[in-house]
């Protein structure tokens, strides 16, 4: 074994280190409500155009934890937009992007190991209720991220919509130590090029509030 | 002497330290980068639509009432008229379908003729779709014979005149009046400058036909993908 041990002694020493690094790397976490990964799905269905200026809504919830001094942002980033159009659009217009609101409309701090008092952002243009702006004529009413009404078009590659200190000094998956965030998404229904469409957005969780 | 290196040959005890150590490793960094991100799907379909609306953006159900129909001296027919809107988001077509006549306290022929389907001429007065939220390019063709437009046929010698279609015309099945390609590039039915108006109209001459208190016809009009 005489000989075994400086490569060995080598071998741990890097393994240490690298383990190491592992651990001061990921002190956030975001994930579902049941501590799962987040892979929320929503369905909006078939939207058959009505005479109603009600915009059809939906909800998304995760948590996130985080121990790191120096705070945490989420980002998020439109990972794709696809549409599958079945008729020709002649002259109209599709749904795009653009035609999807998205904002945060609650983050629940009240868990007994987050750290308060505190104060948590959600960034302009992400800070706004997506079902409650007024529809005007029946169209797509967002004016986008710089007029306060963020859409799916406006996340890109990523765009930090939710930022704050240090969570909690626990980082472990359990109750009390974590802020629950709720999203929602708004579309209204139109006379829009025939077509199926999907968008994925990816959520992420990192160190430092900037 | 066995040379110090990995590549070395080793005996079985001291490899299998190496690679617990090293699948330690994996697992190890494996939960420490886990959930530091998730994903959100977000579905939907906008399907193919239509729809027929009256001038408010209400259910078409539109009267014409032509009224007592005197007879008189002259040519001058009685008219009237509905609007409709029209909306879809692709080419579309509209056909009409009426219904036989319904006659209230229908008097004795007695060697007349009663009024019919044929005395009364039916047609399509006008298209507009000149709204900022109609398609590019649309247009409407106005089936044969459907085109009023230019007005109705002179009367001659004051009897019912050679209507170009008539409500018999569009009785013994639904005829096609009207077709074209998608009308609105997007909003809904509420929105004001995304439609089709078109504007259709009934024709008769009054004379002496049998006689009744009051008669009725409907006409039921239908959008579809074309």
């Amino acid at each position: 074994m005489t000989h075994l041990q400086p490569t060995l002694v080598r071998i741990l020493a890097i393994l240490a280190i690298i383990v190491g690094f592992s651990i001061e790397g990921s002190s956030q976490t975001l994930t579902s409500t049941s501590d799962g990964t987040l892979n929320a799905v929503v369905v909006y269905g078939t939207l058959t155009p009505g005479n109603s200026d009600t915009l059809t809504s939906a909800q998304v919830q995760f948590r996130i934890r985080g121990n790191s001094p120096t705070g945490y942002k989420v980002t998020a980033a439109l990972s794709s937009f696809t549409v599958d159009a079945t008729s020709p659009a002649n002259g109209g217009s599709t749904a795009t992007a653009a035609d999807i609101g998205i904002g945060i409309i609650a983050v629940d701090t009240s868990g007994a190991m987050v750290i308060k008092p505190r104060s948590d952002t959600a960034s302009f243009g992400f800070n706004y209720d997506p079902e409650a702006v007024t529809v005007t004529n029946g169209l797509t009413p967002y004016a986008g991220v710089a007029a306060g009404q963020a859409t799916l078009a406006d996340l890109g590659s990523g765009y930090k919509i939710l930022s704050g200190p240090k969570i909690a000094n626990a980082q472990n998956m359990g109750s009390g130590n974590f802020i629950a965030v709720t999203m929602k998404l708004g579309l209204l229904r139109q006379y829009f090029t025939p077509a199926s469409f999907t968008a994925v957005i990816t959520l992420a969780i990192s160190n430092g509030q900037n | 002497m066995q040379k110090d290196t990995l590549n070395g040959p080793w005996p079985w005890r001291k490899k299998t330290i190496i690679s617990t150590l090293v699948a330690a490793f994996v697992l190890t960094a494996t939960a420490a980068f886990a959930q530091t991100a998730g994903t959100i799907t977000v579905s939907g379909t906008t399907p193919e639509a239509f729809s027929i609306t009256n001038g408010s953006d209400g259910t078409v159900s539109s009267t014409i009432a032509l009224g007592t129909l005197t007879p008189a001296s002259g040519s001058t027919l009685t008219q009237g008229s509905a609007q409709i809107r029209l909306r879809s988001n692709k080419a579309y077509k509209v056909t009409a379908q009426g219904s036989a006549l319904s006659f209230t306290n229908p008097g004795t022929a007695d060697g007349g003729n009663p009024m019919t389907l044929s005395d009364v001429g039916f047609g399509i007065l006008s298209v507009s779709a000149a709204g900022a939220n109609v398609a590019a390019g649309h247009t409407d063709t106005i089936a044969l014979g459907f085109d009023v437009s230019g007005g109705w046929p002179s009367v001659t010698n004051g009897v019912t005149p050679g209507f170009s279609k008539t409500l018999n015309d569009i009785t013994a099945a639904a005829a096609q009046v009207i077709s074209g390609g998608r009308i609105s590039a997007k909003g809904n039915i509420s929105t004001n400058d995304n439609f089709v108006q078109v504007t259709f109209g009934v024709a008769t001459l009054p004379q002496y036909f049998t006689p009744n208190s009051s008669f009725s016809t409907t006409i039921t009009l239908t959008i579809s993908s074309n």
